[in-house]
């Protein structure tokens, strides 16, 4: 299939949204509602007091907001979809098409992230900055590096979800592998709680695992923790992590290809 | 219905022409078929419960790792934010284990299966709550009772005859707060058909995450809010205010730390006669 079918398919997620419009709306509230909650949190337990491991409240609060609507983008639901076509049989359809089906699922999660998510998450950062003193990134550098952390972030993302997604072929249910993934990946990528908050255990085994890509390493890199030459070793473990599930993903896949169970088929 | 099986009475509870004895031994032939079917699929069960668990955790964790580091908020400690976390996950485990099937109003409502309760000579809302019955919110009062075992001891609470019988109202209390939430908002689908998703939103927000800290950290607005117009600060800051022995601190007025039990009650009052309103709305789907 060439270029033009992939982009076609990496439209199909904006679409899918300008017709639940009002469901979108509900959940940009719900992000907003968590920011404001954050907000306030963070506000109490600092309580005036200074900075923590370095980092004060106005850099907190920054981290927490740009955590939760980046969350919007780096979150991907293609595991869901693998699990159903698996499951209606639908997978056979998909393997017989003249596609690659996972560049397939690259095409629609990108046009997920950037043409559905990304102006969702745009429309709740810019109501969030009603009522949150956003920080600008820590320098002009920062902020570059930020962009090109995050869609490193989105890649990683990516990768780990269809991991997830792949589970399916051998156990047709996800959830509760799901559930046990999306616990560590709230507090190991350090969306929920900065990683210099957790004890030094904790911030080891983080250390080890891909998921810190996901928020720890380009918010770091937003409120200026991580600078200088430490941004470009930062980039570079997330291109390796891409490098390392990108291949794991392969060869998972070519297992699964040849495990294929259809239900009722 | 008249032939002997059925003894009738009068109907001011709007239970059907059944006498009590008779509505008791319906109600636990049907929630008892709802646990069978539910085992059937027993691994799917545990994880429903062990979700159930997973999903207080995340909270609870983020709670304790963030004071671990910082000690108290707003004045508040570790240990007392902690038992404002029980609290609410207490009323909410005896939500989940008895109501959490008022969700599926909505979908009931929408896919036209609401004509079938409405055809059955019981009470709607309550079949609506008993008929798929699943008792995965365990997991969730369970967690609860484990973790008001812990903060006591935390504390070091002396649990007393009449404290527990008030901490009891106040779960039920807060139990009924949810109910009716969630049963009121559910309620709008006879309006629009998001009514489910809403429900979700506004709690979900507010008993899941903002109920589990002490409502003065917020601002006089969703302070206001969070008692009178989503009341789920009676869930668990205000009688934590009173079990704390601190309602010289408590927002608006002392008295606010007893009135959970009441606030549950006529919020279920209204919620249901707001329910009342929808039904007799109702129109079924066309297909």
């Amino acid at each position: 299939m060439n270029l033009r079918g992939y982009l076609k398919l990496a439209q199909a997620p904006f679409q899918m949204r300008l017709a639940y419009r009002t469901a979108v709306l509900l959940d940009c509230l719900g992000v907003i509602l968590r920011i404001y909650l954050l907000k306030v949190f963070w506000t109490a337990v600092y309580g005036g007091g200074g900075a923590v491991e370095g980092i004060n409240l106005p850099m907190m609060v920054t981290y927490a907001t740009l955590a939760s609507i980046q969350g919007i983008v780096t979150t991907s639901y293609v595991h869901w979809g693998m699990q159903r076509r698996v499951r209606d049989g639908s997978i056979v359809i998909d393997l017989i098409r003249p596609y690659g089906f996972l560049r397939s699922l690259l095409a629609s999660s990108v046009g997920n992230s950037f043409l559905a998510d990304g102006p969702v998450a745009v429309f709740a950062l810019a109501v969030s900055l009603l009522f949150i003193n956003l920080q600008p990134p820590a320098s002009l550098a920062a902020g570059l590096a930020y962009l090109a952390s995050l869609i490193l972030a989105i890649a990683v993302g990516f990768f780990l979800y269809v991991l997830v997604g792949l589970v399916a072929f051998w156990t047709l249910e996800l959830f509760g592998f799901n559930n046990i993934f999306e616990f560590l990946s709230l507090f190991l990528s350090g969306g929920l709680i900065p990683l210099w908050f957790l004890p030094p255990w904790v911030r080891r085994i983080a250390e080890l695992l891909p998921f810190q890509s996901l928020a720890h390493l380009p918010l770091s890199i937003y409120i200026g923790k991580i600078e200088g030459a430490a941004i470009w070793m930062a980039l570079l473990k997330q291109v390796a992590w891409i490098g390392v599930l990108s291949a794991i993903v392969w060869l998972i896949w070519k297992a699964a290809e040849r495990k294929v169970i259809v239900q009722g088929g | 219905m008249t032939n002997d099986q059925f003894p009738m009475t009068n109907d001011r509870l709007g239970f059907g022409h059944w006498s009590l004895g008779f509505l008791l031994r319906v109600l636990g032939l049907v929630m008892l078929a709802g646990i069978k079917s539910r085992m059937e699929y027993r691994l799917d069960f545990i994880l429903r419960v062990v979700m159930a668990l997973v999903w207080n955790l995340t909270s609870l964790v983020f709670i304790w790792a963030v004071l671990a580091r910082f000690r108290s908020m707003a004045g508040w400690s570790l240990e007392e934010v902690f038992f404002i976390y029980t609290l609410r996950l207490l009323a909410h485990g005896c939500y989940c284990l008895l109501f959490h099937n008022v969700q599926v109003i909505s979908r009931y409502v929408r896919w036209g299966d609401f004509d079938r309760v409405l055809l059955r000579p019981l009470n709607p809302l309550l079949q609506l709550v008993i008929w798929e019955y699943d008792p995965a919110g365990i997991g969730d009062l369970g967690l609860g009772l484990i973790c008001f075992v812990v903060v006591s001891r935390l504390l070091e609470f002396h649990w007393t005859p009449p404290a527990i019988a008030f901490l009891l109202l106040v779960m039920a209390g807060g139990c009924l707060i949810e109910l009716s939430l969630f049963l009121l908002l559910n309620t709008l689908v006879f309006w629009t058909t998001e009514a489910g998703r809403l429900a979700w939103l506004v709690v979900g927000t507010f008993s899941d995450q903002f109920a589990l800290y002490p409502l003065d950290i917020y601002n006089a607005l969703l302070q206001f809010v969070m008692t009178f117009l989503v009341p789920v600060g009676f869930m668990s800051y205000y009688p934590a205010t009173l079990f704390l022995d601190r309602t010289e601190d408590t927002l608006f007025s002392p008295i606010f730390a007893y009135l959970t039990p009441v606030v549950g009650l006529v919020l279920f009052a209204l919620a249901y006669s707001f329910w009342q309103v929808g039904i007799n709305r109702y129109q079924s789907t066309g297909s």
